[in-house]
């Protein structure tokens, strides 16, 4: 084949100018872009955050908003903004409620739903807590929103588990399918929620700096443990299945072609390997971690966004034939 | 009214589907047409009762109701108020009345009939139509001696038809698609849906595929060359050697020939003097030959041992032969001397004589409906990469030796013939053919127009036209001559030019040569009436604009009557209305079905039915009671209810082409292999060509004018064309080729197609070979400029491609047009074309379109539009 | 069980794009989407190059991982093996095109150009958009539909499918070399099984993505 490769070109625009779709290359998806990228980011710090505010036990002491914690504001605003990005990306946004109809296979139908749960159930957890004008509506409603009594804690354990499908569906819904090899991997919803993880405690902790509360040790910690499992992850997925068509297209991408520099710079360097050192130094230097972790924030963020439109963008679909590989006989069940 | 609009059924799925045919492009498929709840047409399938295509369409038939609804179409007669011609400019029109404009026309021709009938040009590409018939009658009733195919005649089948017919009384030929197992390609692209037959043979071949062995000999991988089993790249213009070094390796070191053939079917054994010409019978004047026992007898003397080779003495002359003066000729072609000219190497070339020679199978039979027939399952196909170049008469000749020598004319497996030349007489085919007093072929009428044969050649005299025919004894089109006339008038003597033009379906302008060059000779045509569907590059030099309807708004009958040789079976069928076009026609109260009714009209209005109805009576060969009396006036309606009857049976009216307007039969196996059923034979040995050329240097000697006449030769040779000594920077050939879903340049403009075409970047882009593109510093997708040695450009993409020769820039289609629905960065191929003495074939009449060129990246800055 | 299935014998393509186009005014499809495009590609060196064609268009995997994808059900696979799209049903989340390993799925904009690669910005008007913008929902998802409504037309009206062109996809009718072959898969004495059977199988595209479909090939390159 002498024709140019996709690979070689720009991300925008046909890269052949021959024959695009009609020929017989790699080909990249430009289905889903920067509009993805952002919902699935803010996704990821919309269940974060509650999730990390919760186990963190910072629903008190960071401020309210309302009356309902800013913790937990930040997470649902996240995660409404992301849901309207989603809805509004749609092709038919008035057709939006059918996004629940499959959940038999759909992880998109699972996130609908978990969208959802989360925040109809996260939403009532907070609900009593509510206060507008002075006064508390929903008062009556007799659990602890921070989860302190029974009810409180049975809706923040489901809240929490949506919370966790939030986090990762949008991996899962790249994983599943065979159809790009750079997608088909447990590595990639695994990279999504502990890039979520590692964004939301910087995010907490951000809350925590500009409320004055004091950022601890055990964050920090934590927020190392999170950046160093996704920088293993990331490694991982370079190392696995190199020489497989398609994946081969990915990482020549990423590792070489034009996104080498976003992708060694803003997402493994600046948005991985910098926070996690940041934060091994905040665990042991307790004087300059409030300016550490508005560092990590700063660099965990649009890393974590990085990831996730770079994942997009090197969504290659290997060649649908290779020719004199072929061979393989298709077995329909049926017949 | 009804039955005007055809038999239709209803518009559930399963009805509304109305038989007709597609006039794409020559093949002229059978189709069914589908017609949905709103009368718009929106689909079409090939007719599943139709033996020509079986079922098939291809993609430009498929696409092509999209034209029906086409936002640029022509509705109402219209004058052009801006006198300025040309491209660019706005013509101003002005909607006029049919009655005005009709009597213009008329006005103008009954004028120029008052002066010199051969002062009007009828410009049209609708040979194919074979309502030939009707058309060559208008312009027979007009006065003039033909039409001219303008565009094809420049670099079509130049070297194709008086070929043909001088060995295979055909038009059109085309290899075995049932029978053949070997087929070279050569210029041509069979096999592919390029060319002719395509749907049939494409079937066919598909069928049979792992049997049949092809090989495209052409500069580029064609999609002909992709579809074989081998490409063998050649450098342009030089094909004749290797044709020669294959004829060579077959007679001089194989010995691969059928002899039978040679002495009974062609005029190999016919005795040639040292004066090139035949030794003949002192009393009857016949041509000799030498029979092994009885020494020189006339040919026709029933000798069954006639001597194909040796030297002889006939009465103290030296003779010899034609197959022998053929054999001494070819010596010279060495593997090793075709290799150094056409880049081919010398063993390809002993392995392709070889093989071919092989898979002749001479001497074998093969029993066809219970008759024993040669089987020669090898063969050829030849166009325009061999037709379109100087000394283009002489590949044909050289070509047509191929199939000659191994017998394989419309024999199973051969070439296989279709002469058109039956017009009119579908109902009892003959398939013999007249032989001249010498025993040859000689089918003196070819087609409708002012096409004309190889043999006999026709008289020389002063030329009467700007196309110079009466010069072109041998040629089937003279037209590039009116170009050269028009570029250099001083040159032959500035002979008559035209007075008017009536142009029909045929977009000379883009399809012709260079735009400025065809836009020059059109601007001094004093009147240009054009008919037409949509402004083409063409209808926008007019002076007055009819409007004509669609395909599938028409009502031809017999667009299509299968005549051609083959274990196939006969059609006949015609195109149908398969919706009532809204536009209103020249004819008040008659529904507007067929250009032909404004051809009809302007003959009544120029006094010319009377002429009209005659020749119509003989061009279809029209008898009682069908004949049209010569005071009539006939609608087209009854003109063509007429013509069927005649045709096809008196049951098969006007009502039944409407209704059903399919008609099939078998063949006998005369009719399917003609060849060993009928006596007059081919050439191998043209000797008429020895006294043409005397005749026409001694008529060009009395006009004073230069003409060249060395190609007049009777044994063909290869010599080098303009381009073949390039020097630098133009080094480089530029060709052309078809693509198989595009028509000329007549489905440029469709959307569909032109998406198409777009995705594959096809028609913007020039082929380039990876080594002379990485010494040109050209990188694939470059936007790059051709520039010709004659200083002509144009820009294209670059396609860095292993698919062609590394002396060759190759371009496809007919792209580059102005008008609207244009894309205008495609390249326009012929916009590089030189008009001039060195690329003319003086004896075809073809144009040389392998040209001299460089190809450089276009420095930053410029061609910023693409 | 009927399973339609195509089997297309690439060695015999001649890459005429009738089908390309067949399929087009057949479906009325959205001017750029092409839902049976004829692959082009380069071999070997010159001389020895040649140029191949590999027809392609959806596969109607029995394991379709566009359906699996698809949240809103507008993917559903037929009893019969056709996978179609519910065009009034899609939202247009694209989820299936990210699945689909073979780019069969095609996405109507709003602007009546299609999202596929390289899709030129502005619309160029046309017939066939005018049908598309009848025939499909902007906004929504359309792919081949082995020419369903064609197949249940005959089914209805006793015509044989995969003959009869009016019960025939019209890709298949339209193929000048005949290079494709439409009948029932499950059916042993059917066109498509014996055509199989006689040379040895069939070929699956992209064999890493095991969704088993239903067009097969054969004289693969
Ligand atoms: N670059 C390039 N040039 C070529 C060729 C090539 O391969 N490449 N091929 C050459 C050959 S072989 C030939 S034969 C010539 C042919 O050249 P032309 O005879 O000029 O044929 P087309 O270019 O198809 O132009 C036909 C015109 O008729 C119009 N037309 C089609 N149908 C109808 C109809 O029903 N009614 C009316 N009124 N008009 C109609 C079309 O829109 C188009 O404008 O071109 C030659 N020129
Ligand atoms: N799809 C489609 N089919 C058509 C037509 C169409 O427009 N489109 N037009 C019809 C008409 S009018 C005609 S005349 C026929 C013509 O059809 P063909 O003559 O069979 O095809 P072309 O592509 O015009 O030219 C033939 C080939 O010649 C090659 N060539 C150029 N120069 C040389 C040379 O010096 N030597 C050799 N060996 N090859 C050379 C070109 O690369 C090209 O592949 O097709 C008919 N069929
Ligand atoms: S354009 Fe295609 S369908 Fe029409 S006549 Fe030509 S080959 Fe047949
Ligand atoms: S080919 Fe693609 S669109 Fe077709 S069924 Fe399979 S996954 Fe779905
Ligand atoms: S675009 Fe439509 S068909 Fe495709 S997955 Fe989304 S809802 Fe389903
Ligand atoms: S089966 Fe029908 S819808 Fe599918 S590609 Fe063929 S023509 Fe198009
Ligand atoms: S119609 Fe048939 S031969 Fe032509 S490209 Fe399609 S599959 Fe190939
Ligand atoms: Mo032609």
């Amino acid at each position: 084949m002498t024709a140019v490769s996709p690979m070689a070109g720009g991300g925008a625009g046909p890269q052949n100018v021959f024959m695009d779709q009609f020929n017989l290359e790699a080909r990249t998806q430009r289905v889903w872009d920067i509009n993805h990228a952002i919902w699935f980011t803010l996704m990821g710090v919309g269940g974060g955050v509650f999730l990390a505010g919760r186990i963190l036990n910072l629903t008190e002491g960071l401020g309210y908003v309302l009356g309902i914690p800013t913790v937990d504001v930040v997470s649902f605003l996240a995660i409404a903004v992301g849901g309207a990005i989603l809805v509004a990306d749609l092709g038919r946004p008035l057709q939006a409620w059918r996004a629940f109809v499959n959940v038999r296979t759909s992880w998109i139908s699972w996130g609908a739903w978990s969208d959802l749960i989360f925040l109809v159930v996260a939403g009532l957890l907070v609900l009593p807590a509510l206060s507008l004008g002075g006064s508390e509506p929903f008062s009556g409603l007799d659990w602890d929103p921070h989860g302190g009594d029974g009810g409180g804690l049975a809706l923040e354990i489901i809240a929490g588990v949506a919370a966790v499908v939030v986090m990762t569906y949008a991996g899962a819904v790249l994983a599943r399918p065979r159809a790009i090899p750079y997608w088909n991997s447990p590595a990639v919803p695994l990279q999504f929620l502990l890039s979520s993880a590692a964004m939301s405690v910087a995010v907490v902790m951000l809350i925590e700096v500009i409320a004055g509360e004091p950022v601890t040790a055990g964050q920090m910690v934590l927020l190392s443990v999170l950046t160093a499992g996704l920088l293993v992850t990331i490694v991982a997925h370079l190392l696995t299945r190199t020489g497989e068509p398609g994946k081969r297209e990915s990482l020549e991408r990423l590792l070489r072609g034009q996104y080498r520099g976003l992708f060694a710079g803003l997402v493994v360097a600046a948005g991985t390997g910098l926070p996690l050192v940041l934060a091994v130094v905040g665990a042991a230097a307790s004087g300059a971690r409030d300016a550490l972790a508005v560092l990590c924030f700063l660099l965990l963020v649009p890393g974590g966004f990085w990831l996730r439109l770079l994942t997009l963008r090197v969504g290659i679909f290997p060649p649908v034939h290779i020719p004199g590989v072929g061979g393989s006989v298709a077995t329909p069940a049926g017949g | 009214m009804e039955t005007v609009l055809g038999a239709r059924t209803g518009t559930a799925y399963g009805d509304g589907w109305v038989r007709s045919a597609c006039t794409i492009c020559m093949n002229r498929c059978g189709i069914l047409a589908h017609v949905n709840e709103d009368e718009v047409v929106d689909k079409i399938l090939g007719d599943p009762e139709n033996p020509h295509n079986h079922g098939r369409t291809c993609a430009k038939g498929d696409a092509g109701f999209e034209g029906l609804t086409d936002p640029d179409r022509i509705t109402t007669p219209l004058r052009r108020t801006n006198p300025d011609k040309g491209v660019g400019v706005d013509p101003g029109w002005v909607p006029i009345s049919w009655d005005e404009a009709l009597d213009e026309i008329a006005g103008h021709l009954r004028d120029t009939i008052a002066d010199d009938p051969e002062k009007i040009l009828y410009t049209s590409f609708d040979i194919y139509h074979l309502r030939g018939a009707l058309a060559a009658s208008w312009v027979t009733g007009l006065g003039m001696p033909g039409y001219s195919t303008w565009s094809a005649a420049i670099f079509c089948g130049n070297n194709v038809h008086g070929i043909l017919y001088m060995n295979q009384n055909a038009f059109e030929s085309n290899p075995d698609p049932i029978y053949s197992r070997y087929i070279l390609n050569f210029g041509a692209q069979f096999g592919s849906v390029v060319h002719y037959d395509t749907m049939h043979s494409t079937h066919e071949l598909s069928v049979r595929r792992s049997d049949v062995r092809m090989v495209s000999v052409d500069p580029v991988c064609s999609s002909a060359a992709a579809v074989a089993d081998e490409w063998v790249p050649i450098r342009p213009g030089t094909d004749a050697a290797l044709i020669l070094g294959m004829v060579d390796q077959l007679i001089n070191e194989l010995g691969i020939y059928d002899a039978e053939f040679l002495k009974n079917s062609t005029n190999a054994a016919y005795l040639v003097g040292t004066d090139g010409r035949y030794l003949r019978d002192a009393g009857t004047g016949k041509p000799l030959v030498w029979d092994e026992d009885n020494g020189p007898q006339p040919f026709d003397a029933g000798t069954a041992n006639a001597a194909l080779t040796g030297v002889y003495d006939v009465d103290g002359a030296e003779a010899r032969p034609g197959f022998q003066m053929l054999a001494d000729h070819v010596r010279s072609y060495t593997p090793e001397y075709v290799e150094s000219i056409t880049t081919v190497p010398a063993a390809t070339v002993r392995r392709l004589a070889r093989e071919f020679g092989e898979a002749a199978c001479i001497g074998e039979t093969i029993t066809v409906d219970g008759v024993e027939l040669p089987y020669r399952p090898a063969t050829v196909a030849w166009y325009r990469g061999l037709s379109a170049h100087k000394h283009s008469m002489l590949n044909g000749m050289a070509i047509i030796l191929l199939p000659t020598l191994i017998g394989g004319i419309d024999v199973p497996g051969g070439l296989l013939g279709d002469p058109w030349g039956l017009i009119g007489k579908v109902k009892d085919l003959e398939y013999t053919s007249k032989a001249s007093d010498d025993g040859l072929i000689s089918q003196g009428f070819i087609g409708g127009g002012r096409v004309g044969g190889l043999y006999p050649p026709r008289p020389t005299g002063p030329p009467r036209t700007t196309e110079m025919w009466e010069l072109l004894p041998c040629a089937p089109y003279g037209t590039v001559f009116s170009l050269l006339n028009s570029e250099q008038p001083e040159l032959f003597g500035a002979p008559p030019f035209p007075s008017m033009m009536i142009n029909f379906q045929s977009n000379m302008m883009k399809s012709s040569g260079p735009p400025e060059v065809v836009e020059r000779f059109i601007k001094r045509i004093p009147f240009v009436a054009a008919i037409a569907r949509r402004f083409e590059e063409t209808t926008l030099m007019a002076d007055i604009v009819l409007p004509d309807v669609h395909y599938l708004e028409r009502m031809t009958p017999l667009v299509y009557q299968h005549l051609a040789s083959g274990d196939s079976r006969h059609a006949a069928y015609g195109a149908k209305p398969v919706v009532q076009s809204s536009i209103e026609g020249p004819v008040a109260g008659e529904p507007y079905v067929d250009a032909m009714q404004i051809y009809l009209e302007l003959l009544r209005r120029a006094d010319r039915l009377p002429q009209f109805n005659e020749a119509f009576n003989n061009i279809a060969k029209m008898r009682e009671p069908y004949r049209l009396d010569l005071d009539g006036r006939y609608s087209y309606f009854e003109i063509c209810d007429r013509w069927l009857r005649n045709t096809l049976g008196d049951d098969k009216g006007l009502d039944w082409h409407l209704s059903d307007g399919l008609w099939t039969a078998d063949k006998t196996v005369e009719q399917k292999f003609p060849r060993p059923f009928f006596d007059a034979r081919a050439q191998v040995y043209c000797e008429f060509m020895v006294d043409t050329k005397v005749n026409l240097e001694h008529t060009v000697e009395e006009l004073g004018i230069p003409w060249e006449t060395d190609d007049y030769q009777p044994l063909p040779d290869w010599k080098p064309g303009p381009a073949y000594e390039r020097s630098a920077p133009h080094d480089l050939f530029v060709t052309n080729m078809k693509v198989p879903n595009h028509a000329l340049s007549h489905t440029h403009k469709n959307s569909i197609l032109s998406t198409l075409s777009n995705r594959h970047n096809d028609l913007k882009s020039v082929w380039i070979n990876p080594k002379t593109a990485e010494a040109r510093g050209i990188s694939h997708g470059d936007l790059v400029e051709i520039e010709t040695s004659g200083g002509r450009k144009q820009t294209a993409t670059a396609r860095v491609t292993q698919l062609v020769h590394p002396e060759v820039l190759a371009t496809q289609g007919c792209g580059g047009g102005w008008s609207s629905g244009s894309s205008g960065d495609e390249v326009n191929f012929n916009a590089l074309l030189n008009i001039d003495v060195e690329h003319i074939d003086f004896v075809s009449g073809a144009l040389d379109c392998a040209i001299a060129a460089d190809v450089r990246t276009v420095p930053a800055g410029r061609g910023g539009a693409r | 069980m009927t399973r339609w299935g195509m089997v297309i014998d690439a060695a015999r393509c001649v890459g005429c794009q009738a089908c390309t186009v067949a399929c087009k005014t057949e479906n009325q499809s959205p001017l750029d989407a092409w839902y049976a495009p004829v692959i082009e590609w380069e071999e070997g060196e010159f001389p020895d190059a040649t140029l191949n064609y590999l027809p392609v268009l959806c596969n109607h995997c029995e394991d379709a991982p566009c359906v699996t994808a698809c949240p809103s059900g507008a993917l559903t696979r037929r009893d019969d093996g056709i996978v179609m799209a519910d065009e009034d049903v899609c939202i247009g989340s694209r989820a299936c095109m990210t699945a689909c390993p073979y780019g069969a799925l095609h996405f109507f904009e709003d602007r009546g150009t299609v999202a596929v690669e390289g899709a030129p910005a502005e619309a160029v008007p046309s017939v066939p958009e005018r049908y598309a913008h009848q025939r499909h929902v902007r906004g929504a998802v359309s792919k081949c539909t082995y020419c369903a409504h064609k197949i249940d037309f005959g089914l209805e009206n006793g015509l044989e499918v995969g003959v009869h062109p009016l019960a025939t996809p019209a890709c298949v009718v339209t193929c000048p070399a005949e290079c494709r072959i439409f009948g029932d898969l499950d059916d042993p004495d059917s066109n498509v099984s014996q055509y199989l059977a006689e040379h040895g199988g069939g070929e699956a595209l992209r064999p890493d993505a095991k969704t088993l479909p239903s067009t097969q090939y054969v004289g693969l390159p």
